[in-house]
């Protein structure tokens, strides 16, 4: 523990390294991550359940199954706030899936927001405006049948059986229109990654 | 191979969205370990997705959320730091919940490794209820239902178990709360011997879901709970178990 590095250098140690102190039990270290990380995962976790309150509980949770389990990250899922954020994402979709038939679910996705996702905020995702101005540009540019499989599937917490039955498609189109939207999010993020630098 | 490449790679658009089955997650998964291209492919495809988890309007949360999140996160590393000068603790030593039942059949649970192949023996004897599972999951594909110990006698559990794919997903319900800075830990046996698969949390009300690799010269799979720290060696008493 001596080699603890105080406080107000925590500031400065990239995510991973303040996850291996979080492993060994530091407080600190953690509230670094959190502070970093909470506003993101917390948008997140209001998009997927629609209201304050379950979103405060849901990342809760997920802050704290990181707290508890930092050493179950590894780099091979991505980087640190891709990582926090699948757990966010994974408990939501959960939580979705007990909470509510899948009607219900539908009618309060479609209320909550048609329109698309916005990337707004550049600076506080930590991806730069051209990034962001680029993310926002091929969310824009989805051809809406792509965007109505994602949207139902990511935001919506359904399966790829369950949106293919309720709008009525073959599966195979259903796993096709996923592939074919998230390829495309990930050339405009190759694209971004590239303006970027 | 080739088949089986081709039906996983189909949908790893949908384990990357989170949108598949958890048989189908821990297939691809398991597979994307031994294949460099669907290896390459899930995790690009999960870059992608997380495009979608940040592309949402931008709230604050409320401060109370991290003063309540601080407050346990400081109160579990005072506990940790007090108790722990990081040697194994001695085994009769019990941090907390001293009043929890630690004996598995009438056994002392842990660490007595051997007690697990008793545990097993019983769970054979008992008899397990195995059926094949339909459908177009895999023609090995089994259900296995799990028993439950006289230390939780109200959990239930199923594994689902694909011996070709060496994977299998666990799901339980009707677990006990856990005790703060604990987790549930999934143990896969082998002669005996127990080898951590992996901490896990609760992934709904009382309910938890996690996925084991590496079966096949497995025995066994049992479930504790334990203080999350301590991962080398069971420490709790075993929750519910199920012979593979």
């Amino acid at each position: 523990m001596s080699a603890d590095p105080p406080p107000n250098e925590l500031a400065r140690l990239a995510d991973e390294d303040l996850l291996t102190l979080v492993e060994r039990g530091d407080a600190e270290a953690f509230e670094v991550v959190y502070d970093r990380h909470s506003r993101v995962a917390y948008s997140l976790a209001f998009r997927l359940l629609g209201d304050r309150q379950s979103a405060e509980d849901l990342v809760q949770d997920a802050f704290l199954a990181v707290w508890r389990n930092a050493a179950a990250y590894t780099p091979a899922r991505g980087s640190v706030r891709n990582w926090m954020l699948s757990i966010v994402h994974n408990r939501g979709v959960d939580r979705l899936r007990t909470l509510a038939a899948m009607a219900r679910r539908r009618d309060a996705l479609e209320q909550a927001e048609l329109q698309r996702p916005d990337a707004t905020d550049a600076a506080d995702l930590g991806i730069g405006r051209a990034m962001a101005s680029r993310l926002r540009q091929e969310l824009s540019e989805l051809p809406g049948d792509q965007f109505e499989v994602l949207k139902l599937a990511y935001y919506g917490g359904f399966t790829h059986h369950e949106i293919a039955e309720m709008l009525g498609l073959p599966l195979g189109t259903v796993k096709s229109r996923m592939r074919l939207g998230l390829e495309r999010l990930r050339r405009g993020l190759g694209a971004a990654e590239a303006a970027a630098t | 191979m080739t088949r089986e490449h081709e039906s996983l790679r189909d949908l790893i658009a949908p384990v990357a969205l989170g949108a598949a089955a958890p048989h189908e997650i821990a297939r691809v998964e398991a597979h994307a370990k031994q294949c460099a291209v669907c290896g390459e492919e899930l995790a690009s495809l999960r870059a992608a997705a997380d495009v979608l988890a940040i592309a949402v309007p931008q709230h604050d949360p409320p401060p109370s959320l991290k003063d309540g999140l601080m407050a346990t996160v400081r109160a579990e590393a005072a506990e940790r730091a007090g108790e722990e000068p990081q040697a194994a603790p001695p085994a009769p030593a019990r941090r907390r919940g001293e009043g929890r039942a630690r004996r598995v059949f009438g056994i002392p649970a842990w660490p007595a490794a051997a007690a697990l192949a008793t545990i097993v023996a019983l769970a054979l004897a008992i008899g397990l209820v195995v059926a094949t599972q339909g459908g177009d999951d895999g023609a090995d594909a089994q259900t296995i239902a799990m028993t439950a110990t006289p230390d939780a006698p109200s959990v239930s559990g199923t594994v689902l178990y694909v011996p070709g794919e060496d994977t299998a997903v666990v799901d339980l319900s009707d677990l006990p709360p856990l005790e703060p800075g604990d987790a549930y830990q999934l143990w896969i046996i082998d002669d005996g011997t127990p080898t951590s698969a992996g901490l896990f949390e609760p992934t709904g009300p009382a309910a938890a879901r996690t996925v084991a690799t590496g079966l096949r010269d497995a025995d066994a799979l049992a479930v504790t709970a334990q203080p999350a720290t301590s991962r080398a060696a069971p420490e709790g008493p075993i929750l519910i178990q199920a012979a593979l």
